[in-house]
């Protein structure tokens, strides 16, 4: 079961393709593509296009979830749909199971959002922004954990949590620490242990680090492009240790 | 506070501009580089999804740093990301 993953690609009105010539052998390495957001620099439609056109030539099931720069424009659901009429499974609050020959891969993704880590996750105190930052992140975990649930429930052979933002500290690792609020939270940490998945994506940090694990100790992988230094990175999941 | 103090102060206002200006300006539109100071070189690093971008940073740098009345060197260090194929062997979990 060959999971091929990237985050922040970036694809804006400018594209030079050079993700397209990856992307066209990627059938022979990868079972499925999981894209961790920040498919587009600022979440136009327009992006949203040739985002499809870099991906024109992958032959195997592709599952997303959208980053902050998918947000940017403010038109979300329209950068989503582009997607979704191009065979691209958006997830936000969703699952999907994909059938493949090696077994049944269940992913369930939200974008997330920031708050922090540990004793130094903001708290929902304060003013009404304040509040509304951290209980957006709580909510955006709750929905990741109901999402868990259901894949639970689906007899998957293995679980993947796809997400934008991240989970954990460890793969933030060369970010300024200044700015880990703005990265990820803890809060969906809390959700990926309580509910279990084989594996965790996320994308957002650029200058982050590829291997981390939640305080639960479930493999987390930051498959941003900048830190992967190449068009995608493959797990094989068939082991398939449930969780 | 000291004309020295003053200065350097001026010039941190004006790095952060600068960063902000790399994230909206459609000539660059990339968040999250880094931009400091050293040896009186304002120096700009991170990942740039292409070519083209990166070659608008030192403009834009430049541009901006004129509207604080700012002439310093501009030093682009920033990178176009690998998009190669991955390595021979997927990481087993």
């Amino acid at each position: 079961m060959r999971v091929a993953a990237v985050g922040d690609i970036h694809i804006g009105a400018d594209t030079d393709r050079r993700l397209a010539l990856a992307f066209e052998r990627l059938h022979e390495h990868a079972d499925v593509l999981l894209l961790a957001g920040d498919l587009t620099k600022c979440g136009t439609p327009e992006e949203a296009a040739n985002v499809v056109a870099e991906l024109a030539g992958v032959t195997v099931p592709v599952v997303a979830v959208l980053g902050n720069h998918d947000h940017h424009a403010e038109r979300p659901a329209e950068v989503a749909s582009v997607l979704a009429d191009a065979g691209v499974c958006v997830l936000e609050g969703d699952t999907t199971v994909v059938e493949l020959e090696s077994g049944r891969l269940g992913v369930a993704g939200v974008k997330g959002f920031g708050g922090g880590f540990g004793g130094s996750h903001a708290t929902a105190f304060g003013e009404p922004e304040m509040k509304a930052f951290v209980e957006h992140t709580r909510a955006i975990g709750g929905h990741l954990a109901e999402a868990l649930v259901r894949l639970a429930a689906e007899e998957c052979d293995a679980r993947v949590a796809l997400l934008h933002y991240s989970p954990t500290p460890d793969t933030l690792v060369g970010e300024p620490l200044e700015i880990y609020p703005f990265l990820g939270s803890q809060l969906l940490a809390a959700a990926i242990d309580r509910e279990g998945a084989d594996l965790v994506l996320h994308g957002h940090a650029h200058a982050g680090t590829h291997e981390g694990t939640t305080p639960g100790g479930i493999p987390v992988r930051n498959v941003a492009m900048p830190v992967l230094g190449r068009a995608y990175c493959v797990f094989d999941l068939s082991r398939g240790r449930r969780r | 506070m000291s004309d020295r103090a003053h200065d350097d102060a001026a010039l941190q206002h004006a790095l952060f501009e600068v960063r902000d200006s790399l994230a909206v300006d459609g000539r660059v539109g990339e968040l999250g580089l880094d931009v400091c100071v050293e040896r009186e070189h304002v120096v700009v690093r991170g990942a740039i999804s292409t070519e083209a971008r990166r070659a608008q940073v030192e403009a834009l740098v430049r541009d901006v740093l004129a509207t604080h009345g700012i002439d310093l060197p501009v030093d682009n260090a920033t990178h176009v990301p690998g998009a190669g194929e991955p390595s021979a062997f997927p990481e087993e979990l």
